[in-house]
């Protein structure tokens, strides 16, 4: 008897228990691979553009009756009073559940980027199937045109700017941050958000009419507002402001021609920030360390001298020094607002002085005086010795 | 005896180090950050060393009577009357502690797994189970524990080796940044977590060693501590103290965060594996010991015939208690340290005080 009423039970749980009420198959699932955040056309509404991935044809196995026919992702929009709603909205026309949880990252429109961006904020943070590791970038122009965009080398945009993000580190021309970075900007008293700029471009080499994403820069914002951009060159300098590492080329003159250029790659910077106080005075001292080595010369003379390496130090580091100044003055003078985190070194050297400060710290930090030394030293040659010199 | 059972005291030391942590680890780091800032680690510290005064107290009574759990000693020390309200108060709390986290581990299935199943599923399928396995009696708990255990260990550690490399440890800086009063204020809330180690009052008696108790339980709260602190320091180091201040469970988006190569990510299934789990020793023993005193109190021989009545008060309460999410951060933020405390510590301290000028039990 007992081990009959076992075995019903048994049956009945099994029965019962197979899983969840929620439960998605994963055929009945829609992959979003970026998502684009714009202002509608109509008045105070949202659109939001996703970018859903069409497995089959992102494996790439052609089918036996020939070519794919279907592009690799479908790219659809939909406009609602807020964020979700907007989300809730693309229910609507897109026959599969959303799926979240791999999107790369999240495009904000430039529009909608200079009304704020603290609702994105929360409308990401809030969720549970969205990660901090998540990237947020602006888009000059509509973020939908850039998710749109058909890329040439991979088959979907959202590969595009992964990619595009991995390599960084080639050029240093735009600064990155993830949701985690930009939350903290935002919740600090001490420092302003910033994050990449991207581009859809007509490039020139090609044929080819289709204009491609591109990261050209930073966004720079005032609180949570869009204020403006720095370009390429002031990137650089803003990031080793920031305490970032930054690669990427430096032309400086040949100091034995003094007409071409020799073209220097940063293999490593190292920054330090020092808040002091001078006679009572607030003053940021930045020492930069760079490391670099010489990849490309456009002379023909010889460069294997320890005082021709030693001039080329000296140049090196003006070059430096002329985008980091570019990038203070742009901070400074032009958008006066502290994204480079001096607030926070404040803060971290001086917490009794940063309480009595705080508050008026965007009004103090465009006439805060900063001091900035440069040490650069250039390691190696490449290959070569000499280049294409007659003995 | 209602418990023939006997545990060792490294069984001991885990099964108290689960308890504690399990729910701490989650909870813990948001809502003191918010109160000590990046300084959240110094009050992990300070709370360690309220755990051992409320150890030392405890340990010191339990050896004083080595046979009897603290309800059935606290009627020799105040006599009948107000020994039974001490054991009355004893009982409401682990009640009331153990439907605090019954409704915690189901809020966080809610919130971070499965928005659209209702509460009461998460609630009534895990008292149920716990109620299965307190049959067994405390051997069985602590067993099972030590199936939970050293995983649970193991996958602390790989996470903080995974997110060291996204940790900025100047973001612990400046220390004391405004003065020590913060971090004795974030002190409060976690030192209730630590007095938790308030249930070995129970377990004494079935130790097999006893007088290894003190070892084990100081053992047990190092250890906690150290997490505690680790815990405090990786989030603040990763998100920032004010990031870390406004997340509802940061070690998991901590978990979340996890991304190496690209290839590495999306861990936090396993993180929830595990961590239920050690919620369920927690709330198997909470509740273990909650029989247990109500069957002393009222003098049963058994405390099994109990279980069920006590499973659907504890379900019932984990539900009534809080309307919302933001109640039970309030709570736990604003009155369960002062609260907890009273009892973990003030009580036993008493009856300490009252037994030696007594002189009652050995020594």
């Amino acid at each position: 008897m007992k081990k009959q009423i076992a075995v019903f039970l048994i049956l009945v749980l099994l029965l019962t228990n197979s899983g969840c009420w929620s439960r998605v198959e994963i055929e009945d699932l829609a992959v979003v691979l970026l998502i684009g955040l714009d202002k509608a056309k109509e008045e105070s509404k949202v659109r939001v553009t996703v970018q859903l991935a069409r497995p089959e044809e992102i494996a790439g196995a052609v089918a036996e009756n020939g070519s794919t026919t279907k592009k690799a992702s479908w790219v659809t929009a939909s406009t609602g009073d807020s964020i979700y709603d907007a989300q809730q909205n693309l229910a609507m026309h897109v026959s599969r559940e959303l799926f979240w949880a791999h999107t790369r990252a999240i495009i904000i429109g430039e529009e909608l980027a200079k009304e704020g961006i603290a609702p994105v904020i929360d409308f990401v943070d809030r969720r549970r199937d969205l990660r901090r590791r998540i990237g947020i970038a602006v888009v000059k122009g509509e973020a939908r045109e850039l998710l749109e965009a058909e890329p040439g080398l991979e088959k979907t945009s959202g590969q595009v700017y992964s990619g595009l993000l991995v390599r960084l580190f080639r050029h240093s021309k735009a600064a990155i941050s993830d949701l985690r970075d930009i939350y903290e900007m935002l919740t600090s008293k001490g420092i302003h958000p910033t994050t990449s700029r991207i581009e859809l471009v007509k490039l020139k080499d090609e044929k080819n009419t289709k204009k491609q994403p591109k990261l050209t820069g930073t966004a720079v914002f005032r609180d949570d507002k869009l204020i403006g951009w720095l370009d390429e060159a002031e990137t650089r300098g803003f990031l080793l402001l920031k305490r970032k590492k930054v690669a990427g080329v430096f032309p400086v003159k040949c100091p034995v021609c003094e007409e071409k250029n020799v073209n220097i790659v940063l293999t490593r910077s190292y920054t330090s920030i020092k808040p002091q106080l001078v006679n009572g005075e607030l003053i940021i001292t930045v020492q930069i360390k760079a490391e670099g080595d010489v990849r490309e010369q456009m002379c023909r003379d010889d460069l294997s001298r320890p005082e021709i390496i030693e001039a080329l130090n000296q140049r090196l580091a003006q070059a430096i020094k002329a985008e980091v100044i570019a990038a203070q003055n742009k901070a400074q003078k032009n958008y006066q607002v502290d994204i480079f985190g001096f607030g926070e070194a404040v803060r971290r050297k001086f917490p009794k002085l940063w309480q009595k400060i705080e508050h008026k710290w965007d009004e103090e930090f465009p006439e805060l005086p900063v001091k900035i030394s440069i040490e650069a030293k250039i390691r190696r040659l490449g290959m070569i010795l000499e280049p294409t010199t007659k003995p | 005896m209602i418990e023939v059972g006997k545990i060792s005291s490294r069984q001991t030391m885990w099964l108290l180090i689960t308890t504690i942590l399990s729910t701490a680890i989650l909870f813990l780091p948001s809502i003191v950050v918010a109160e000590a800032k990046q300084d959240g680690w110094l009050s992990a510290v300070f709370a360690t060393f309220v755990g051992l005064l409320v150890l030392l107290v405890v340990s010191t009574l339990g050896l004083r009577f080595p046979q009897q759990t603290i309800v059935e000693y606290s009627e020799i020390i105040l006599g009948r009357f107000l020994g039974k309200i001490v054991g009355l108060v004893f009982i409401w709390f682990f009640l009331h502690m153990n439907a605090i986290v019954v409704r915690e581990f189901a809020e966080f299935m809610v919130v971070s797994f499965m928005p659209q199943t209702p509460l009461i599923v998460f609630i009534i399928t895990f008292v149920l189970l716990s109620a299965f396995v307190l049959r067994g009696g405390i051997e069985v708990i602590a067993r099972t524990n030590e199936v939970f255990f050293p995983v649970v260990i193991l996958l602390v550690i790989i996470v903080t080796i995974l997110v060291v490399k996204d940790a900025d440890f100047t973001r612990l800086m400046p220390v004391l940044e405004r003065g020590i009063f913060p971090v004795l204020n974030g002190t409060i809330i976690p030192s209730g977590w630590q007095g938790e180690i308030v249930a070995l009052a129970f377990l004494l008696p079935y130790l097999n060693r006893i007088h290894e108790g003190r070892r084990a339980g100081s053992l047990a709260l190092l250890i906690v501590g150290f997490f505690l602190v680790l815990a405090e320091v990786l989030t603040v180091a990763v998100f920032g103290a004010e990031v870390a201040a406004r997340s509802m469970f940061p070690t998991f988006n901590l978990v979340r965060y996890i991304s190496i190569a690209e290839f590495l990510e999306h861990l936090d299934p396993f993180f929830m594996v595990f961590w239920i789990g050690s919620v369920f020793i927690k709330i198997t023993l909470f509740y273990y010991i909650t029989c247990l005193a109500i069957a002393q109190w009222l003098n049963l021989r058994d405390y099994k015939p109990i279980t069920l009545p006590v499973a659907t008060i504890i379900s019932a309460l984990s539900m009534l208690l809080f309307d919302n999410i933001t109640e039970l951060v309030n709570f736990i933020t604003k009155v369960w340290g002062p609260y907890a405390l009273s009892i973990q510590l003030g009580i036993p301290a008493l009856l300490l005080v009252v037994a030696t000028l007594r002189r009652q039990g050995k020594r």
